[in-house]
């Protein structure tokens, strides 16, 4: 965890990678559930701001998150698409403790930059929002 | 066989104040709405006042965001607004960015996306900020897009509207596009503008289209604030419930006047008082006033020369306090002194301060102010404005006491100017004169509708207790000069008597 992020940012982080990792022991499917928790994040955020703007947030966020966290410079590769995390194969090198450490450093300076643009309560409620949708009611497709 | 019930289109209230009345009741429910204009005339505030204002997680509304103003910008900026509730983001208002489908040219994957995301949410609202940047990316060289444009905002439409969907197409137009094949696609087409004349703006908002609807015609003005929109409709006169007039007169407070106008002053009148600089103008509409909170009355007085501390302060002369008149909600003072006011802003924001008080009396200090603080294109149409504020105040069955400067107040027999008297009922006018070497003050009733009103000039004086009326002068002649003689010397033929 870097020294920057808030400590809210660094709750909601650790929310946002308990939700897809809780009870959950065998390494290998530790990596693939931190993997499904970036990829929540990243559809949750593409969704709103857009490939562009997600992809403009994830670069600044690996840049302020690497100086702690140099482990992120193994997992990244950038391309066309923007930035894409390998947390799979992270994990089987470096181990499921680094690899959830850098995550969750990722998550939270993500989450401390977006909630400086545009407040630290709409973040929330974007990154949850999947979840809410579930809670609502099916409407009628008529 | 049973009668099928009429088909009823429900309103759907905006939650922009002052726009619902423009549009003859609200929007119509499922409507197909194109809100277009300059960048930054308020397009994309308009749209999210209305969806906050209508929007539930249960019937959420989808921003669709194409190219232009990134997303984050756009939170970051419209949360500013009061109405933007973000703990609302995005269980009932979600922002949903089409970039990578407008970008990539292909009006199909658009279009499917934004009915794969309607078909997921049902929402009853939708917006695409702004459609025109859609098609300005997939486009044929050589074509301005308009066929593309139509056809795609075609299609948009008639599956919008099958989701019984209350949809509103945002756009960067100038009047000159008006023609352009994709208005006629639209149920409602509101046009923003900015007008700009010398060192001021005004912004305005036309209903350029609605179908199923009376809209309020001319171009209204409208203010964005911290608040979002505000709409000021231009209320013609005989669009507002008029209040029949009272038989009764008010008195005016100032010693000796009553007498003079036979009585005093009939209630919903419109009063010009006039005269030159320091003849006491505001004293006596200050009295005015004071009376109206003696006799158990409200008030309201808007002052465009003087802060309302000034006002209050030099208001101490008279025996009420106005001070405690405001904490009882008995007395408003307003100040309208922006200078780029438009006479809708200025009468929705007296017509606010009656409401609120109760008032029967309103008094504009001065009709010079007023001008001044208009912003320069309604200067130019003082007549006009001056026209519609009064009339509409007067609909509600006020009495308007105004006051107007005049340089020389007898300039070829002229009492007023003449672009004011005429929605006047009733003429007071003060003057100078120099009588034996001094400078005297003096009023008479020019005109003072179906009363039985003094004629003659009468001299009066400030005290410290404010303005007391004096001696008949019926027995000088030559008022009007400034200059008057004693009638017996002239008949005696003594010069300069």
């Amino acid at each position: 965890m870097t020294t920057q992020e808030s400590a809210a940012a660094c709750e909601l982080a650790r929310q946002l990678l308990d939700r897809e990792t809780v009870g959950i022991t065998n390494p290998d499917l530790l990596g693939a559930a931190m993997q499904q928790a970036w990829m929540r994040v990243s559809e949750n955020l593409r969704q709103s701001v857009g490939d562009d703007g997600f992809h403009a947030l994830s670069s600044r966020a690996l840049a302020r998150a690497e100086a702690d966290q140099p482990l992120l410079r193994h997992m990244r590769r950038s391309d066309s698409a923007g930035v894409q995390l390998e947390v799979v194969a992270a994990a089987e090198v470096h181990g499921v403790v680094a690899v959830s450490a850098a995550l969750e450093s990722l998550l939270a300076a993500l989450v401390d930059i977006l909630s400086d643009l545009i407040g630290a309560d709409m973040v929330r409620n974007l990154l949850n929002y999947d979840d809410a949708r579930q809670e609502l009611p099916a409407r009628r497709a008529q | 066989m049973t009668t099928p019930a009429p088909l009823v289109i429900r309103n759907v209230a905006t939650g922009v104040p002052g726009l619902d009345a423009v549009l003859g009741g609200g929007l119509c429910e499922y409507s197909f709405n194109l809100i277009v204009g300059a960048p930054g005339s308020g397009k994309t505030t308009l749209v999210h006042q209305i969806m906050f204002a209508n929007a539930t997680p249960e019937r959420p509304a989808l921003y669709f965001t194409v190219l232009g103003e990134p997303t984050i910008k756009l939170l970051r900026y419209q949360r500013q607004l009061e109405f933007f509730d973000s703990s609302r983001v995005p269980s009932a208002i979600r922002f949903i960015n089409l970039a990578a489908e407008a970008a990539a040219g292909d009006l199909d994957a658009v279009l499917a996306r934004i009915v794969a995301e309607v078909s997921a949410a049902g929402p009853a609202f939708v917006a695409v900020d702004s459609f025109r940047t859609i098609v300005a990316d997939s486009r044929a060289p050589g074509s301005d897009g308009g066929i593309e444009l139509a056809s795609f905002v075609n299609r948009l439409a008639q599956q919008l509207t099958t989701w019984e969907v209350t949809s509103f197409l945002i756009g960067e137009y100038t009047l000159e596009e008006r023609h352009h094949p994709v208005f006629t696609v639209a149920d409602t087409i509101l046009w923003l503008s900015e007008d700009v004349d010398r060192n001021s703006t005004t912004r305005k908002l036309r209903v350029a289209k609605v179908r199923g609807r009376g809209p309020m015609p001319g171009l209204h003005t409208f203010r964005l604030t911290s608040a979002g929109m505000q709409v000021f409709p231009r209320i013609p006169e005989q669009q507002r419930r008029r209040t029949l007039r009272q038989q009764t007169r008010l008195a005016t407070g100032v010693p000796g006047l009553d007498a003079m106008t036979g009585g005093g002053i009939p209630a919903g009148d419109v009063v010009l008082l006039t005269g030159p600089a320091g003849s006491g103008k505001t004293t006596f509409a200050t009295q005015f006033v004071a009376q109206g909170l003696r006799d158990g009355e409200s008030c309201v007085v808007a002052v465009f020369e003087e802060y309302p501390e000034a006002y209050l302060a030099r208001a101490k002369t008279v025996a009420v306090d106005f001070g405690n008149m405001i904490e009882e909600q008995r007395l408003a003072v307003t100040y309208l002194r922006p200078l780029d006011l438009s006479v809708d802003e200025m009468l929705a924001e007296i017509q606010s301060a009656v409401d609120r008080v109760g008032a029967s009396r309103v008094v504009i200090d001065s009709l010079s102010g007023f001008e001044v603080a208009l912003a320069p294109t309604y200067r130019a149409d003082f007549r006009e404005s001056l026209y519609r504020l009064v009339g509409a105040l007067t609909a509600t069955g006020v009495t308007v006491l105004m006051t107007d400067e005049v340089v020389d107040p007898n300039p070829g027999g002229r009492f007023t100017h003449e672009r004011v008297s005429f929605i006047t009922d009733d003429i007071l006018v003060q003057r100078y004169v120099e009588i034996d070497g001094c400078l005297q003050k003096v009023l008479s009733v020019v005109k003072m509708r179906g009363s039985d009103h003094a004629t003659d000039f009468r001299a009066y004086a400030l005290t410290s207790d404010g303005a007391v009326m004096g001696a008949s002068l019926s027995n000088y002649r030559g008022i009007t000069t400034g200059v008057p003689e004693l009638a017996s010397l002239v008949v005696a033929g003594i010069p300069g008597g």
